[in-house]
């Protein structure tokens, strides 16, 4: 058990290592004059060299990239670019709350909403129940959330408030306040529709599997009624590898829920993210994409071990 | 002793304590204090507080309020004193300029008083534009504005410290020596980059942009990266008090909701221009009649030609002027609804020198094809490029069309304005641009230098066509050390002239900025032509 | 929200006990048989089948040729022409007909998600089979040094690393980088979509390559190369073709996203994606400019949506419905 998880550390390691090689690599191929963007149109182009330099562009692409990872050793990222130079780390680890109280939002709402359905479908699987279920997950999971999130803000945030004055949700997030809920909804709700679809499905494939074991026929031959059996049992069983699937998915979304955040103007790590590459703010871009990695790579050993110590037989998840 | 006394006493002192507190606000207040919040948004993060680096619209405005300098503009592009106490005794020979500073002007932290402005402080601060080791880089415009102080290329190089054309004569008086004439110098003066900041304030932006210390009508209270700058009124401001009690700066506001915000009155002023379908809609409705502010700007949008690219038709002046009659300029300033006026020629109508009899070129398809047969070109292909903006891609595919009439077929390339800039200062690199240019004070050799003049057509400079005469250089370089505008005014129109013969570029519109405001925003008549907004002068009722 | 997919069909490809009678591939019959019976399939299959004929046919479909400029047809003091007679669905800021243009870019949009997801499917195929098959080949060198190449190491890991990079954001570094071309784009997003499919197919094949027919091949002196090609293909196609379809739907929703982000298409050659990214500041002022592309977007993901699900239904007895 601890040298498998010795290996995983070690291969996330190397994964991570590799991300920040190649994500160098690209922001080297890129066209674009990070000098001439902070200088801006109008500077002389030997106030561009100057730029340059100070900012040790003009070195090679091999010491750069070795000064950058000796840095990132020592968790220091780089100052940005823009905002007068405020250090990587402190922006990224800045707008993580914002983020994260959005996942978890998005989540929970995608949870409340995917669950009940996958159950409802997994027990009567073939039902009008079950296809209604599908046919709305197909639905969700074919709008592009930026498309969702335009008509919620058109809908709620600026006709609601033109037409019947209900200021209920803002058209824009200026300042992040963990309880401003009226900020939230929206893009919680556009978030989880997003991630409903999945968890439909997971909860509906992983309860059929529940409910076809050997257990829970014994119990209803032992005569348990059936809302028992499938609540009790089945769905407690079922839980684990649907709390595993959302807990990867903190990790994506934590990763970049780029789109959302941009359309809601949220501001959180998305928002930089996509910002930093916009304006061709490397040490961020950098930054963001390593911090979504690391997000992803922690998400996916937690689901490994998380597998590994209860073992890829179903059948002993439950004595 | 009477046991009476001090209970008595006590019970006086509170009544005394709660009657001046509640006394104390009121007569504040009557005094007419700054008070309220006036929020404006922006769709762009601030570049940077720091004056020696901010050069963006959004920047601009802020440090103006945190930041000021000898000598500033009125409502109007006239140079006024502003920590001067007057305007500058010049030399004879334009070469000395002796400022005065004003009296009873105190640096500010916090809104506490650090202490007085001297005279060391503004030379300290105009050095710190040319030093090469300010952090996080150098300032863009050493060059660009205070090159002509005498001694300047060597703190530029990093050979001196200071230049020896900056000296403080004594505590009020401060002498600047140039190392030839320039009448711009003092325009350059009145731009953000000239603000005066403290000698404590050290050679690293960083700093002094999480820690601001300056003399003007606001100090910062609260800055959250991307989100949110606070800036407070100045209690011991030594001028007229602002009217706003607190400016609240809010950021990356995307364009669409900064407007909404606005006419909802969630904000007070929406800082971005407003986009193109918005303004269409506004601009004939009666209830925002009063909310909606026109500035005709010091800028143009032009294309510009790579005119000495090698082996290229463009490279041909009947070619470039073909194009310019090609080009239909009112679909142009349709597709922008009509919020601008046709450029014909490089100065736009709100600068000292515009030539309305300028007009070399004008909308004639017959005579662009004629031109292309008497320069022997068939048809050819070419790159446009231009930002990603829903305005600037209809531009460029509106002059698409209109070159594809006369043969050339034109492929328009997209890419972010930084990324852009990236790719135009790279000689030859992008055949066509469409961009725009904006002044930086009110002169004609704005126009000139920096985009159309030999030293700029260099790798990393802004004259994206490429393009140097070196007669045309000569007489700008002599024009921009005539003293007054007023006699600069027919030569600078005769280069202006002379340069439209060889279209470098085609000037296509000069923009009117338009904002839309909230209705309890007081204070606004009009938008400043350089400016845009005087924030310290506006306030919010109720 | 790419990447997501992989974790949702990782779980399934997961077969607990008792499924390995299930995978005994289900007969021809009764596949077409359930597939028939779902209406989502006809819905599906229909909606696709308008969708790609539109493209296909656009030439003929289209009332004017999309990239004209009709300026004069412009209302004055308008900026564009509303719908009329002329202009069916009207034409947008420079008069170009809008029916026209949606569906030319139509055309663009499926071959976009088309080509993207092709490549992704043959890419995700090669290395799922090689990885889960190969293994680690031992190598032997004349002098007696043998060691093993570290195939299926090396290429797990390599998806582990595709898979670690946020995709959204790396797909807009790599435009940023190369350049914003239609051909580009879908080479962009099949590399960063590639992996969720080699998961798949790598997953399926350890499975198989224990089964009686792969050792029998071998018996008969089979070599890798003709067993990869001759058996095992077959058994993962169903599955690869299966993920495929829904895959398109994938493509052309990451394409949405990455235009709407100012990461796609050029503006020549425009998408669906690219026109709802340059029409969304209209959203409050001419809705029809950009909720017509946005629809489209919609209508041609749900149809491959359903399309997909109904045959994954039908073919992977593991989510059979009855």
């Amino acid at each position: 058990m601890l040298a498998f998880l010795a290996r995983r550390i070690v291969w996330s390691v190397f994964v991570l290592l590799a991300v920040s090689v190649l994500a160098f690599m690209l922001t080297f191929m890129a066209p674009a004059d990070p000098a001439k963007a902070i200088a801006g149109p109008k500077a002389s182009s030997a106030a561009v060299e100057r730029i340059r330099e100070s900012l040790g562009l003009d070195r090679s692409p091999v010491e750069q990239l070795g000064d950058y990872l000796v840095g990132v050793a020592r968790l220091d990222f780089g100052t940005s670019y823009q905002s007068g130079g405020l250090p990587v780390a402190d922006l990224i680890l800045g707008k993580l709350p914002a983020t994260f109280e959005l996942a978890l939002s998005g989540i929970a709402l995608a949870l409340a909403l995917g669950l009940p359905v996958g159950v409802a479908s997994a027990g009567k699987p073939g039902s009008r129940l079950d296809r209604i279920g599908a046919v709305f997950s197909s639905l969700m999971v074919s709008v592009p959330s930026f498309l969702l999130g335009l008509v919620l803000i058109y809908a709620f945030a600026f006709r609601l408030r033109q037409d019947f004055g209900i200021a209920l949700f803002p058209i824009a997030n200026t300042r992040y306040d963990p309880l401003d809920l009226g900020g939230l909804a929206l893009p919680a709700i556009t978030l989880a529709v997003a991630l409903t679809p999945f968890y439909i499905r997971v909860t509906r494939t992983v309860m059929i599997e529940e409910l076809h074991s050997q257990y829970v026929v014994t119990a209803r031959a032992k005569g348990v009624p059936e809302g028992r059996v499938v609540w009790r049992h089945a769905f407690r069983n079922a839980l684990l590898p649907i709390v595993t699937q959302a807990a990867m998915d903190l990790g994506f979304v934590l990763g970049g829920v780029v789109v959302i955040e941009s359309v809601f103007s949220w501001p959180g790590i998305g928002q930089l993210a996509a910002k930093s590459i916009t304006s061709e703010d490397l040490p961020v871009l950098m930054g963001t994409l390593l911090f979504g990695t690391f997000l992803i790579v922690v998400a996916n050993l937690v689901a490994d071990i998380a597998y590994a110590l209860l073992d890829p037989r179903i059948s002993h998840w439950h004595e | 002793m009477d046991r009476r006394f001090p209970r008595t006493a006590a019970l006086t002192a509170a009544l005394l304590t709660t009657t001046a507190l509640a006394i104390g606000p009121v007569a504040a207040q009557e005094e007419g204090a700054p008070s309220g919040t006036l929020t404006i948004t922006f769709d762009s993060e601030v570049d940077s507080l720091d004056p020696a680096l901010g050069y963006d619209f959004v920047s601009w405005p802020a440090e103006r309020l945190i930041y000021e300098t000898l000598v500033t503009y009125d409502e109007g592009t006239t140079l006024v004193p502003q920590l001067a106490e007057r305007m500058p005794e010049i030399s004879d020979d334009g070469l000395t300029y002796t400022f005065t500073l004003r009296e009873g002007v105190d640096f500010v932290r916090g809104g506490e008083v650090v202490r007085p402005m001297t005279a060391d402080d503004v030379v300290f601060s105009l050095n710190r534009v040319l030093r090469p080791d300010l952090l996080p880089h150098p300032s863009p415009v050493s060059e660009a504005f205070f090159a002509s102080i005498a001694g300047a290329d060597a703190v530029i190089d990093g050979s001196a410290e200071t230049a020896e054309g900056l000296q403080a004569l004594d505590e009020r008086t401060v002498q600047i020596t140039l190392s030839a004439p320039d009448r711009t110098f003092i325009n350059a003066l009145a731009t953000p980059f000239g603000s005066v900041m403290p000698m404590e304030a050290g050679y690293d932006a960083t700093e002094s942009f999480a820690d601001p210390v300056g003399t003007g009508p606001y100090y910062l209270e609260s800055y959250t990266p991307g989100e949110l700058a606070v800036f407070t009124a100045n209690p011991h401001y030594w001028g007229d008090a602002p009217e706003a009690g607190t400016i609240d700066y809010a950021l990356l506001v995307p364009e669409e909701t900064g407007v909404q915000e606005a006419m909802a009155g969630e904000s007070d002023i929406d800082g971005d221009n407003l986009p193109t379908p918005i303004y269409q809609q506004v601009k004939d409705d009666p209830a925002y009649a009063d909310r909606l502010h026109r500035q005709s700007q010091l800028s143009f949008q032009y294309l510009s030609i790579d005119s000495s690219a090698e082996d290229s038709p463009l490279s041909d002046v009947r070619v470039r002027q073909a194009m310019a009659h090609a080009i239909d300029k009112e679909n142009i300033l349709r597709l922008a609804a009509g919020r601008g006026t046709i450029a014909n020629c490089l100065f736009p109508p709100e600068l000292p020198g515009f030539d309305a009899a300028c007009d070399p070129y004008p909308y004639d398809v017959d005579r662009a094809k004629a031109l292309m047969a008497e320069a022997g070109v068939e048809g050819f292909s070419t790159q446009l490029y231009t930002d990603t903006s829903e305005l600037s891609g209809l531009v460029a595919e509106s002059m698409a069309a209109d070159l594809a009439e006369i043969g050339i077929d034109v492929e328009v390339i997209t890419q972010d304005f930084d990324t852009l800039l990236g790719t135009i200062t790279v000689p030859h690199q992008a055949p066509l641009v469409s961009i725009g240019w904006f002044a930086d004070f009110p002169d004609p050799s704005n126009f000139i230098d920096p985009i159309l003049s030999c030293a700029a057509a260099v790798e990393g400079g802004a004259n994206s066509s490429w393009w140097c005469d070196p007669d045309i250089d000569t007489q700008a370089a002599e024009a921009r050390s005539i003293p007054s505008i007023e006699d600069a005014i027919p030569v600078y129109q005769d280069i202006q002239r002379r340069i439209m013969e060889q279209v470098p570029l085609v000037p296509l519109y000069n923009d009117t900025w338009t904002t839309l405001t909230s209705e309890r925003l007081t204070g606004l008549d009009e938008l400043h032509p350089i400016w845009l907004w005087e924030l310290a002068k506006y306030g919010v009722d109720g | 929200m790419s990447g997501r997919v992989e974790h949702a069909d990782f779980l399934i490809g997961d077969e607990p006990p008792g499924a390995e009678e299930a995978l005994a591939p289900t007969s021809a019959s009764r596949t077409r048989r359930s597939l028939v019976r779902d209406p989502a399939f006809w819905v599906g299959a229909t909606l696709v089948t308008l969708v790609v004929a539109s493209a296909v046919f656009a030439p003929w479909l289209a009332p004017h040729d999309p990239t004209h400029q009709f300026r004069r047809e412009i209302p004055l003091g308008e900026l564009s022409a509303p719908p009329s007679p002329m202009f069916p669905l009207g034409t947008d800021q420079l008069g170009r007909d809008y029916l026209s243009q949606l569906l030319y870019a139509g055309r663009a949009t499926l071959f976009v998600g088309l080509v993207a997801n092709t490549l992704a499917v043959f890419l995700g195929l090669v290395v799922g089979i090689v990885a889960g098959f190969v293994r680690s080949p031992r190598l032997r060198l004349p002098g007696g040094l043998a060691f093993s190449v570290p195939v299926e190491s090396g290429l797990m890991r390599l998806t582990d690393v595709g898979l670690a990079f946020p995709a959204l954001l790396l797909a807009m570094a790599l435009t940023s980088v190369l350049g914003r071309s239609l051909e580009l784009v879908s080479v962009v997003i099949a590399a960063v979509l590639w992996t969720t499919m080699a998961r798949l197919i790598y997953g399926r094949v350890l499975m198989l390559r224990s089964r009686e027919f792969v050792l029998a091949a071998r018996a008969l002196g089979t070599g890798n190369v003709g067993i990869m090609r001759r058996h095992l293909l077959p058994h993962v196609l169903p599955l690869a073709l299966v993920y495929g379809s829904l895959g398109i739907a994938t493509t052309i929703l990451f394409e949405a996203a990455l235009s709407f982000l100012g990461a796609g298409a050029p503006i020549d050659s425009p998408t669906w994606g690219t026109m709802l990214e340059r029409q969304t500041g209209s959203l409050t002022t001419d809705p029809r400019l950009p909720l017509l592309p946005a629809i489209a977007i919609f209508v041609t993901v749900l149809a491959f949506n359903l399309l997909g699900d109904a045959i994954r239904d039908a073919v992977d007895p593991h989510t059979q419905r009855t």
